[in-house]
């Protein structure tokens, strides 16, 4: 089916289904979660340098963070893969408030769940709240879409002109594929790649196939290690609606203890820079999140 | 991967035993055969095929039960889905050699006696843990070839069982569900082979129509819907769909450009071609993409026997409102003075009728079939719709500021002046008898969104009644002009399958639970009964022992309760059910 518009209504409508859902299933109270000696976590499947399996064990910066905190709550991190659907409002329902419509499974916590007040509190059509089954809390770090060029092909010119000549290799349906593809007039589209993720088109960088990828920071900096003539910086896209965004993590709306136990662990680890530390492993640069900059 | 289990109901009493005997000593269990197929709709004492024959004409030469004595009819057995997985029922029964097939949500599937409502067994799919299946976990039924019924699982794998044991004989991947793939359809023999669509309108995967040999899987051929794609058969290139890519896109989104073709599609027997539809093109922006984005939106005829596009006829050029074409185009004939007309008909999701010569695929005529449609002004000679640019979603491009885009009031909404649910012919009056749905649609640019870690730039929208009293609507359309000889208007979406009979009938059901019963010429009700939850499954009828049985399923779900506002007020007392209802006249 068209997926696009049926899967955003699931995201909206969640109200009245919700609360008749013969699905539900018995939150686990903060005491149940530590006395049971453990915490499910849900985290995205194969999606570096975040979360991924390497050599058979988890690893990743969203991995890192979670483990240490459960580490300091005192239970055992268990893992709940999960495949990203149509938008954040699907994930948040399948792993953090429905449950998987298969396997009817739902996680403790979420990573990776992006921190922005207007999302939170964002109304629907109907002018009813969108999010009000989750509580999205505790920044972690500053994500940014950045380009990553070879300075061989793209030269001196540092303004997206050189796209029209140049190719530009993006992940199909992101946000800098929208404004690739509508910058300057379409003027850039026939110049632009189209690839299943950043990733892939970082291959095609490597291989020498185009000149520069579009895509977030941290992802281009874990997949190409720094090179004289490679450069990843934010220059020439400085109109785009959403530069940066902060990222932190959500659980079910009547979880709160939990995220306020959580928050009390992330926020000293900000500020003690063990969280830096987790990033520096994985040769991303870490970005101080909006609340707790100066 | 997979789980079975065979009912002990089989044959566990003697009075089973001499039945089933008495029905091996009358008609040898012969295996289901490329002529009974096409035989289908004129055999009343069976139903092989989704749609009652391969035109899906969903009509019934039958009239045994007609519209004086249909009020007397009551139900003889209900079977239950059982277990927890309620979810919407939209399958169709097929009835073959005593036994009744029926699929349910979740990619299950039973065999059931179809004079005691006795589960002879059941099968169930085991669904990978990774899987995020759109919309409801629904399945629309099965296929019958030889000693097989085979059907399609929510990650895409075609499954044949044995008809009398339900062990698998053959087991074929369609598609990599990690990939977006995903398979919800009923599955259509033609000459031998099982023609399969694919669901998933997700980005980056691309439509296809494929055949494979239906006693063993093996495929045969694979037509992708988006133009610059490589068709194959018997493994070798077998030219590129549309002659080359970029005719009709820009740049290279023709490698992702959806056209998904998840309704599966008919068979016309007289012209030999496959009628099958495809979805909306990808991305969703329509701004990103100029150009007619073929074969995304549109009705393909294909050689069963090559998976060459003889020709096709495309309903949305440019679609940016999410209009869908994959609605199922009927085969029927019609006179026009001395002349014969072979013609076919649709009811597309955005809001017009169509009137194909099914020799050519040329246009014959349109008509809107519902009201107050605003994206187009209507369709010029050929077809083609005289878009509304004002209706036409706002360019993100314009949000660019991190604003809410314009608002635009789109009639009919997204999903559609009518929906998946299929539509009948009725030979006698001539008439079709379509599921509609009268409602719009507010859409907007939402700038404010995210998608696996990442902003993103999605799309807002509410969807609107346009009549306080109504938003299902059962219509009568003559497509020889475009009349609408009787409406029933119901208060919830229609989201249910229609069969029309000889007996001067139309059934359907309703979200509410009653399964309708209309005089084929007035609209007049003249059966009602509820069923206890929502229909959004297509009834059939057949024979046995003299008597015209009837059968629905009934089970609330689908795409219709996962809205929220004026839609959700509508439907928000229906409960969740999984139950297939058999009905008869009493014995005089």
């Amino acid at each position: 089916m068209a997926r696009l518009f049926r899967c955003w209504i699931t995201g909206l409508a969640l109200t009245a289904i919700l609360a008749f859902s013969a699905f539900s299933v018995m939150a686990r109270s903060f005491d149940d979660i530590i006395e049971s000696g453990y915490m499910t976590i849900a985290v995205y499947n194969n999606f570096p340098p975040y979360s991924f399996i390497e050599n058979d064990t988890p690893t990743g910066i969203d991995i890192d963070v979670a483990t240490e905190v459960a580490k300091e709550l005192g239970v055992e991190p268990r893992w709940m893969w999960i495949n990203a659907d149509e938008n954040l409002e699907d994930d948040l329902r399948q792993a953090i408030w429905k449950g998987h419509i298969i396997t009817r499974k739902k996680a403790d916590v979420m990573m990776r769940v992006p921190y922005d007040r207007k999302f939170s509190y964002a109304m629907d059509g109907y002018g009813l709240p969108r999010n009000e089954m989750v509580v999205m809390f505790g920044p972690y770090h500053t994500e940014q879409w950045a380009l990553l060029r070879n300075t061989d092909k793209t030269d001196k010119i540092e303004t997206l002109a050189i796209f029209q000549y140049e190719k530009i290799a993006i992940e199909l349906d992101s946000l800098p594929d929208f404004f690739l593809s509508a910058t300057l007039n379409g003027r850039l589209r026939n110049k632009i790649v189209h690839t299943p993720t950043t990733f892939d088109a970082v291959d095609l960088f490597n291989k020498g196939e185009v000149a520069a990828v579009a895509g977030m920071r941290s992802q281009l900096e874990w997949a190409v290690p720094p090179r004289a003539n490679y450069t990843i910086n934010t220059v020439g896209l400085a109109s785009m609606s959403i530069k940066s965004w902060d990222i932190g993590m959500a659980v079910k709306q009547d979880y709160r203890q939990l995220a306020y136990a959580i928050e009390g662990i992330t926020e000293p680890m900000i500020k003690d820079g063990r969280m830096k530390a987790i990033f520096d492993r994985y040769s991303v640069s870490y970005l101080l999140p909006d609340l707790y900059k100066e | 991967m997979k789980s079975r289990t065979v009912s002990s109901h089989l044959i566990s009493t003697a009075i089973g035993l001499a039945l089933s005997l008495s029905a091996l000593g009358n008609a040898q269990a012969a295996g289901v055969t490329d002529k009974d197929i096409l035989n289908d709709q004129a055999t009343t004492s069976d139903i092989l095929t989704y749609g009652l024959g391969p035109r899906g004409q969903r009509y019934s030469p039958l009239d045994m039960l007609n519209t004086k004595n249909v009020k007397k009819m009551h139900p003889v057995w209900a079977f239950s889905l059982g277990g927890e997985k309620q979810r919407g029922q939209e399958s169709q029964p097929l009835v073959h050699d005593g036994v009744m097939f029926v699929t349910g949500s979740y990619s299950r599937i039973y065999a059931i006696d179809v004079k005691t409502g006795d589960e002879l067994w059941q099968y169930e799919a085991r669904l990978p843990d990774g899987i995020m299946p759109c919309c409801d976990v629904i399945n629309r039924g099965a296929a019958l070839y030889d000693d097989l019924v085979i059907f399609g699982t929510l990650d895409a794998i075609l499954v044949a069982l044995d008809q009398k044991t339900g062990k698998v004989k053959w087991r074929k991947k369609m598609g990599d569900y990690k990939a977006g793939y995903s398979f919800t359809a009923a599955p259509m023999i033609v000459k031998g082979k099982v023609i399969t669509g694919i669901s998933g309108g997700e980005f980056g995967i691309v439509g296809k129509v494929e055949a494979r040999d239906a006693k063993t899987g093996e495929l045969v051929w694979t037509r992708p819907t988006v133009e610059g794609h490589m068709g194959y058969l018997n493994g070798k290139e077998n030219g590129i769909t549309g002659g080359e890519a970029n005719k009709t896109w820009p740049g290279d989104l023709w490698k992702t450009g959806g056209a998904a073709t998840w309704l599966g599609g008919t068979y016309d027997p007289d012209q030999d071609l496959i009628l099958m539809g495809t979805g909306n093109p990808s991305p969703w922006n329509s701004h990103l993409r100029p150009g007619d984005n073929l074969y995304s939106a549109s009705r393909l005829a294909i050689d069963p026997d090559t998976g060459k596009i003889v020709w096709h006829f495309q309903t949305t050029p440019h679609d940016g409102w999410d209009f869908d074409g994959v609605n199922e185009l009927i085969s029927f004939d019609y006179k026009e003075g001395s002349k014969t007309v072979k013609a076919a008909a649709t009811a597309d999701r955005n809001g017009f009728f169509y009137v194909l010569n099914r020799e050519n695929g040329e246009f014959i005529r349109g008509f809107p079939f519902i009201k107050n449609i605003t994206w187009a002004k209507g369709l010029d000679e050929k077809g083609r719709p005289i878009v509304n640019e004002d209706s036409r979603p706002g360019n993100p491009a314009d949000s660019e500021d991190g604003k809410k885009g314009k608002t635009v009031f789109s009639v009919p909404s997204f999903l559609g002046g009518k929906n998946w649910m299929p539509m009948a012919y009725s030979q006698d009056t001539e008439l079709f008898y379509v599921p509609s749905n009268e409602w719009g649609m507010d859409i907007w640019n939402e700038p404010v969104s995210y998608k696996k870690g990442a902003a993103y730039l999605g799309s807002g929208f509410t969807i609107k009644s346009i009549f306080e009293d109504h938003i299902g609507s059962l219509k009568a359309v003559d497509p020889k002009t475009g009349k609408v000889v009787w409406e029933y208007k119901n208060n919830a979406p229609l989201w249910g399958g229609v069969l029309t009979t000889a007996g001067n009938l139309v059934f359907t059901g309703t979200p509410e639970g009653y399964l309708l019963g209309f005089d084929a010429k007035t609209g007049e009700i003249v059966y009602k009964f509820n069923t206890g939850s929502g229909i959004v499954g297509s009834p059939v009828t057949w024979e046995m022992d003299g008597e015209q049985y009837l059968s629905v399923l009934s089970g609330w779900g689908g795409a219709v309760p996962l809205w929220g506002g004026e839609v959700a007020s509508r439907i928000k007392d229906i409960n969740q059910g999984g139950t297939v209802w058999t009905f008869k006249l009493p014995r005089s």
